[in-house]
């Protein structure tokens, strides 16, 4: 399935974060963080700097959340505050599941060839 | 806080490399995450950077340039950029080319430097012409052969027709100028480059050369060539009349072939699985 998108901007299919380039990585770690509630830019950041070590730069961090706007994975809370908050959508959780199950399982396969004991030179 | 008051300002005043549009949705919930930041002791040089650089960046998606743009939008905006590149790299040449050849210039114009120059920027002015012209062509070719040629006949008929009296009014009303160089080129002292495209373009950029041209060589002219600076400017304005509807009609084939190309895409976009070799771990 496809998502709507903008006019003049590329389609996404559910699940590809990956077609977001290099802000696959800042997508992931958002989509991870509102899987936990609806947040606001310093919010997010800050969440993410706790789970992930990841301290996102505001420009990046935004470039991402237009992006993810966008394809229709994450959406706006009216809010009255100027911190605006936003939330994981329905099909933005099920992208956020379809890649960290990829992660997991590019991970395993990982961990799985170290144990066998193939050593690093 | 009133440590601060600085960085706010600048933080503010850099919102401005952002586009209007991104401004307008996001600017204030942008503006008020800068501040918290700030606030938080959490900029830095890289900080700094990473604001002015998505900014550009920002600006660069919104022109089509870079960002998440669609290919025929990114193909529409290569092609201006191409154009607008040939068009000034065209005229830039044109002139230096005229200036060297007609030997309008302090330096001694049968030099090998000179000649050196001249032949390099009359190769770099062939494969301008060279690549404009087969650009224009092509476009204007896969137009009619697509019928899109008739819904912007009218224009395309106007080009051309003014096109075609910008050559023919600038052919006959300089074909009588004598040679008005000092020397120049050996191609043009012994008639191997066209006499009247030297003389031509040396009259286009009259305004460029008078100011290094030697003051004799102006004054023979005589007092007859006083017309020369009201047909220059004319000729330039005619020319310019020319090249903007031609722009435009081969920028509107051009724009046809895409959207022809793109409709015949249509059918097959949504069966293409896109990205999957790029899925994977987080980059």
């Amino acid at each position: 399935m496809l998502l709507a998108v903008a006019p003049g901007h590329r389609q996404l299919a559910d699940g590809q974060l990956g077609e977001l380039g290099r802000y696959a990585g800042p997508a992931t770690l958002i989509l991870a963080s509102l899987a936990e509630g609806e947040k606001h830019g310093y919010g997010l950041t800050k969440d993410i700097a706790d789970f992930a070590g990841v301290r996102l730069a505001p420009g990046t961090l935004y470039e991402a959340l237009s992006r993810l706007e966008r394809q229709g994975l994450i959406e706006p809370v009216a809010s009255e505050d100027r911190r605006r908050p936003y939330r994981l959508t329905v099909r933005g959780a099920e992208a956020l599941r379809t890649q960290l199950d990829e992660q997991r399982r590019v991970a395993e396969i990982g961990l799985r060839r170290l144990e066998l004991g193939v050593r690093p030179l | 806080m009133s440590e601060f008051k600085g960085a706010h300002r600048l933080a503010a005043a850099l919102l401005r490399a952002y586009p209007p549009a991104w401004r307008t949705r996001y600017g204030e919930e942008f503006h008020q995450l800068l501040l918290d930041e700030l606030d938080d002791r959490r900029s830095s040089l890289g900080w700094w950077l990473n604001l002015v650089t998505h900014g550009v960046l920002a600006r660069l998606t919104e022109w089509g340039i870079a960002g998440d743009v669609e290919r025929d939008r990114r193909i529409t905006v290569a092609m201006r950029i191409t154009g607008l590149a040939v068009v000034l790299g065209g005229a830039c040449g044109a002139a230096m080319w005229a200036q060297l050849a007609v030997g309008w210039q302090w330096s001694a114009p049968a030099s090998s430097s000179t000649r050196t120059g001249i032949e390099l920027i009359t190769a770099g002015l062939a494969g301008l012409a060279l690549s404009g012209g087969s650009l224009a062509a092509g476009s204007l070719m896969v137009a009619v052969r697509r019928g899109r040629f008739r819904q912007r006949d009218a224009r395309i008929a106007l080009a051309m027709f003014c096109g075609c009296a910008v050559v023919l009014a600038l052919g006959a009303g300089w074909i009588g100028l004598s040679w008005p160089g000092t020397g120049g080129h050996y191609w043009t002292e012994r008639g191997l480059a066209p006499a009247w495209l030297g003389r031509r373009m040396w009259a286009l950029t009259l305004s460029l050369s008078t100011y290094w041209a030697h003051p004799d060589q102006l004054r023979a002219l005589g007092n007859g060539a006083g017309w020369l600076d009201v047909a220059e400017p004319g000729a330039d304005c005619l020319a310019c009349v020319h090249v903007a509807p031609s722009g435009r009609a081969s920028w509107l084939c051009a724009a046809a072939a895409v959207d022809d190309g793109r409709g015949r895409a249509a059918g097959c976009r949504f069966h293409v699985p896109r990205g999957h070799w790029r899925r994977g771990l987080v980059s």
